[in-house]
């Protein structure tokens, strides 16, 4: 009986500090001050919040764009950025990283190339 | 909108919990989760909300008159009628474009071939809304006579884009009444927030090596793509298909796990969809483990009506095939899609009536076994362009006269070693048990452990998923095809 009633204030304790969480980062991603508008990290310019239109909302991009700019403009983006690239130096042993997609080269010449006179 | 969007993280789904809490009975919580549902769905379709809300509308009027008549040819009449329009919305938007394409290239016919945008979810909610006209012709559950809560069962954004399928039968009644106590609750936010990790964390990534190795795998982007694949080293066309094996398992079942835990967070209990399927030791065994929600759906609407096994075998390998090509169809509108669920009918009906013996292999080679050919079956699904598919099969080999093992394929491998071995991981029940183990002991810091971990890694989860989110743009939605 009495570990019932422990698992019951442990369960909700865990399901109040989960939702303290989830409602923290709500209202800190709507302090609209906090979201930046350049990324000097990046250094470049970032999404800005779309124009409204109704041709816009009727073919989704309207909503699209608004993803776009939440994501983009999220406050404290650059610690964000920090903590996911901590994250990702964990996958592996980091010998030479590979970026993008890896496509064939020219092909090295196997003989000197000499230019016409 | 999808689970995994920061939108649907900071914004939608607080406020929906919260706003369906302070509602006072059902009735208003009812009304708040239609809202929401609406709202999440025309967030990223929002022109065919109207279909959505439409489809609903006509198979709630008719599924009245199967009710009223049931057991008369006019119920079967009002059902068929029903059955027409639904799958033939369903043809319209998901396979005209593609029939008109492959006709366009044999006969010439039509000089241009319409791009038929295809509503997301669309699969998953006809098979809802035909499960509930079935049933209701059965007479398994009474017609829904409120349009709101039929519409309710059909657009609830926990399962309406991406499964699990869910049956009217075994929510009709938590849709008038549920509760959820702290039990619910926990198990909820585990489901949800271990779902969570799942697809963001450890399915995007392998989505992004797939995509890096093995590329689009698409039509149009066959010319960019040959020479690199033709030259592409054995090891890294591996690596592709493998993460992409992992990633579409990661993917679907996370969002299971997802749709599973919003749903007890609300009194909502759906079926499970997936039960590890990479640990089945027969392709039988993979699909009673794998998608069991349109696998069920299929057997009980499909393959049983058909006669099942009862008719004789000759009768039982044609529902079968009749089952597998409906099963590739569903997956996509491409001959890739059909192929392999043709591919699943040959060794589902080569385990049934050739090699019964092959379940019976030791444990190591049936699970050997299982595994190559649901990787084969994975190389299949991921090319919807053959000759880049053909290309790939041939280097896995080196028979394109590529390396076996290159600079390249050697780095990416050491790039991601940590992360796949994790992956792997997360595939079997091997996390799920070590978390239960810790939770349940009743050492004294074995409970100090377990009480950090149960209440600690639900926000870490979240936390790091926001994380990537925020730091990667790399986030498909899977789904779009089916």
């Amino acid at each position: 009986m009495r570990h019932a009633k422990q698992y019951r204030r442990g369960s909700r304790g865990k399901a109040a500090l989960f939702f303290l969480a989830l409602f923290a980062f709500g209202i800190f991603s709507m302090l609209l001050p906090l979201r930046p508008t350049q990324s000097a990290m990046e250094k470049r310019e970032l999404a800005k919040f779309p124009q409204f239109s109704v041709e816009t909302l009727a073919n989704g991009q309207y909503t699209k764009d608004i993803d776009t700019w939440f994501a983009d403009t999220f406050p404290l983006r650059d610690m964000f950025f920090k903590l996911n690239s901590w994250v990702q130096s964990l996958y592996g042993i980091k010998t030479v990283e590979i970026v993008g997609t890896v496509e064939q080269g020219d092909e090295i010449p196997d003989a000197p190339f000499i230019k016409d006179k | 909108m999808v689970f995994s969007s920061l939108v649907f993280l900071c914004v939608f789904f607080p406020l929906q919990m919260l706003v369906y809490y302070l509602a006072r009975d059902i009735e208003a919580r009812n009304t708040v989760l239609i809202l929401f549902s609406l709202v999440f769905y025309a967030w990223g379709e929002p022109f065919f909300i109207v279909l959505l809300v439409f489809m609903c509308f006509v198979d709630w009027g008719l599924s009245q008159f199967i009710y009223k008549y049931r057991g008369t040819g006019k119920s079967r009449f009002f059902l068929v009628l029903g059955c027409t329009v639904d799958l033939g919305l369903l043809a319209f938007f998901k396979y005209t474009s593609f029939l008109l394409g492959e006709t366009h290239q044999w006969f010439g016919f039509p000089s241009v071939v319409p791009k038929i945008a295809l509503p997301i979810g669309i699969s998953f909610y006809t098979f809802q809304l035909l499960s509930y006209m079935v049933d209701v012709y059965r007479g398994e559950v009474a017609a829904q006579r409120h349009f709101r809560l039929l519409l309710l069962y059909v657009s609830l954004f926990h399962q309406c884009i991406a499964g699990p399928i869910v049956r009217y039968k075994d929510v009709s009644e938590q849709i008038l009444s549920r509760h959820v106590d702290s039990q619910n609750m926990r198990d909820g936010i585990n489901r949800f927030a271990s779902g969570l990790a799942k697809k963001v964390l450890l399915a995007n990534v392998c989505g992004s090596l797939a995509s890096k190795t093995i590329l689009s795998g698409a039509l149009a982007d066959q010319a960019k793509n040959l020479p690199t694949l033709e030259n592409a080293a054995a090891l890294s066309l591996w690596l592709g298909c493998f993460a992409y094996g992992l990633q579409i398992y990661l993917d679907f079942s996370a969002y299971s796990d997802m749709a599973i835990g919003m749903g007890l967070m609300v009194g909502f209990h759906y079926k499970e969809n997936f039960n590890y399927p990479y640990l089945a030791n027969s392709i039988t065994d993979f699909w009673r483990r794998w998608h069991m929600s349109l696998s069920s759906f299929f057997r009980d609407y499909v393959y049983i009506p058909l006669g099942g096994n009862r008719k004789g075998r000759l009768r039982q390998c044609v529902n079968l095939l009749i089952v597998w090509f409906l099963t590739g169809m569903w997956h996509g509108a491409g001959w890739n899609f059909i192929l392999w669920g043709l591919y699943y009918f040959l060794f589902l009906a080569l385990e049934k009536f050739l090699i019964p013996g092959l379940q019976r292999l030791p444990a190591v080679f049936a699970h050997l076994y299982t595994l190559v050919v649901v990787f084969f079956g994975w190389v299949l699904f991921y090319f919807t362009d053959f000759t880049q598919g053909w290309v790939v099969l041939k280097g896995l080999f080196c028979l394109n006269g590529n390396a076996l093992i290159s600079f390249e394929s050697r780095n990416i491998l050491l790039n991601y070693l940590f992360f796949l071995i994790v992956a792997v991981i997360a595939c079997t029940p091997l996390p799920r048990m070590l978390y239960h183990r810790v939770c349940s002991s009743t050492n004294g810091a074995a409970i100090a452990l377990g009480t950090v971990l149960e209440w600690c890694l639900p926000v870490a989860a979240l936390v790091f998923s926001i994380s990537y989110l925020v730091g990667d743009s790399y986030n498909p939605f899977l789904y779009l095809q089916f």
